[in-house]
């Protein structure tokens, strides 16, 4: 014979069990929806995350090859203007503004035009030049 | 010619005539129930997929008896108590429906055809979009499950039939069956039989209870739309779909079939296979809810049904269903002053898992009250997640209540 209260505990332990499971099921629900969401995504906008991250490779090539090309336009206004070099290297920007203004008033495109065609430098030749003015400004 | 007897000639009077008082009560009560159980399921009042086939079942088996060679009376439909194999192989060859019954009813495999019907038919999205209200509404619709095991224990059933019979609270014909197999294997037929009677009932009765115990002011409560309604893709629905069917079968291993069946039927459906799923759908689901109105009906046999014990189960499957009602009724009242007064509590109906009546149910009450109410996702959510309850509680009362026997 089985007792009544072996049949309520095994009641109330159902009841738990289920409410238990019940909310662990729908947690699990609430989970795994955003995970499946973002993956489905990504999944869905594969050609244009691609096609995202090819315009983003392009921009940085383009960022670097315009640096490139202010530092070489550096270099062919020194070579151009040697007095415009000086000790003191930080005052170097304000007078390479200073020199434009003053010096270059509308040549500056007859200035590009004839650097144009000659050989590629680097900065390397301007912190030279520097050295040598220095040299002499001691002698 | 004179020595003609007309009891023999015409053997359906024949055998009424010569049973006691209280098999032709029933004989004749069981007719009569055939005849109404038509006509409600015509109206509408009753599910008339199974109900229109059961009827015509009821009245067939109760009016076509006939006197077998041993003397004794049966039918040619089938003998659902048969247990000897030699002469189930006998009968197999006797009695038009009883391969179907030994090959598709008695082992549960039309449960599981009808779950893989159901799940080609669920869009899981409506519960992947409020998992937690739905879940507690159908934890709360189970109630009816809760309190009939004990009092069916407390009434001298055993803990299998307690067990099998407050199934009938989950209002999950396919999960009823699939216990009563498992628990109660003699008391399967009755049980079955006054389940889907009474899942027919829910269909004509839940707007009464619901018009008692909800007034009209709380009825027309129409549900805040603040978002716009998410569509999930089907590659979520279908990794939903496949993990929860994994989790479950861990869990509970003896509803794996039904688990499988349901979430199958949900792969099936997202992953757009549009034949299976017009076979599944079509063909394969209304053929085994025909099938299956037929056996309940010709599983209605007065000798069967004179059990004693039919009565208590009568109750108790009535019991089951009431309370279950009521307490989805609370449940959707729990979230009505959880949401402060956004939530109408007329969706804690469609916690009770009879998928989609109890839905289709809610919203029609609510959108008599109230056109403008749509409540329809929200109740089926609340559907889906009572499906899943009743599973569970399937898996721990075939799991627990054996060893409480031992």
């Amino acid at each position: 014979m089985i007792d009544m209260m072996d049949v309520i505990y095994l009641t109330l332990f159902i009841v738990f069990v289920t409410f238990l499971i019940g909310f662990v099921v729908a947690w699990f629900i609430s989970l795994i929806v955003p995970i499946t969401d973002v993956a489905a995504f990504f999944d869905e906008h594969q050609l244009s995350l691609k096609r995202l991250k090819r315009i983003e490779k392009a921009r940085q090539k383009g960022r670097k090859a315009k640096v490139k090309g202010v530092s070489e336009l550096e270099d062919y206004y020194y070579e151009a203007h040697p007095d415009a070099l000086s000790e003191d290297l930080r005052d170097e920007e304000n007078r390479l503004q200073e020199n434009r203004l003053e010096e270059s008033k509308g040549k500056q495109f007859s200035f590009f035009r004839e650097s144009a065609g000659k050989k590629k430098s680097t900065g390397k030749k301007r912190v030279d030049a520097v050295k040598e003015k220095r040299e002499e400004n001691s002698l | 010619m004179e020595n003609i007897d007309l009891g023999f000639l015409f053997q359906g009077f024949g055998t009424l005539a010569a049973s006691p008082w209280s098999v032709i009560g029933m004989r004749l009560g069981l007719i009569a129930l055939g005849f109404l159980v038509i006509v409600l399921g015509l109206k509408g009042v009753l599910e008339g997929l199974v109900m229109v086939p059961m009827g015509m079942g009821m009245i067939a088996v109760n009016a076509g008896v006939l006197f077998l060679p041993d003397g004794s009376q049966g039918n040619l439909f089938l003998n659902p108590l048969v247990s000897d194999t030699n002469e189930l192989m006998t009968l197999m060859q006797i009695n038009f429906l009883q391969p179907v019954y030994t090959l598709l009813f008695s082992n549960g495999l039309i449960a599981c055809i009808v779950f893989m019907g159901i799940g080609v038919l669920l869009d899981v999205g409506y519960l992947l979009r409020k998992p937690f209200a739905g879940m507690f509404i159908a934890l709360c619709a189970e109630l009816g499950t809760y309190l009939t095991f004990p009092l069916a224990n407390a009434m001298g059933l055993t803990p299998g039939q307690s067990a099998s019979v407050a199934m009938i609270g989950g209002a999950d014909g396919p999960m009823v069956l699939f216990t009563s197999l498992c628990l109660s294997k003699e008391l399967f037929v009755p049980i079955t039989v006054v389940a889907y009677l009474y899942l027919g009932l829910t269909y004509g009765g839940y707007p009464y209870l619901v018009r008692l115990l909800i007034p009209k002011r709380l009825r027309a409560i129409k549900m805040p739309r603040t978002e716009p309604v998410k569509n999930y893709s089907p590659k979520i629905k279908i990794i939903f779909a496949v993990s929860l069917c994994g989790l479950l079968c861990f869990l509970f291993p003896v509803a794996a079939p039904l688990f499988f069946s349901l979430f199958v039927g949900v792969v099936i459906r997202e992953s757009g296979m549009t034949r299976f799923i017009e076979l599944i759908g079509g063909p394969m689901l209304y053929g085994a809810t025909f099938m299956l109105g037929i056996l309940l009906g010709t599983l209605c046999d007065a000798q069967l049904l004179l059990d004693p014990v039919v009565l208590k189960l009568l109750f108790l499957g009535i019991f089951a269903l009431l309370i279950s009602a009521i307490g989805g009724i609370i449940g959707g009242y729990g979230l009505y002053f959880i949401t402060k007064g956004k939530f109408n509590p007329v969706i804690g109906i469609a916690g009770v898992s009879c998928v989609p009546t109890t839905a289709k149910v809610a919203q029609k009450i609510v959108s008599k009250d109230n056109p403008s109410s749509l409540i329809l996702p929200e109740a089926i959510s609340a559907n889906i997640s009572g499906v899943i309850t009743s599973a569970i509680l399937t898996g721990l009362f075939i799991t627990l209540v054996p060893l409480l026997t031992k």
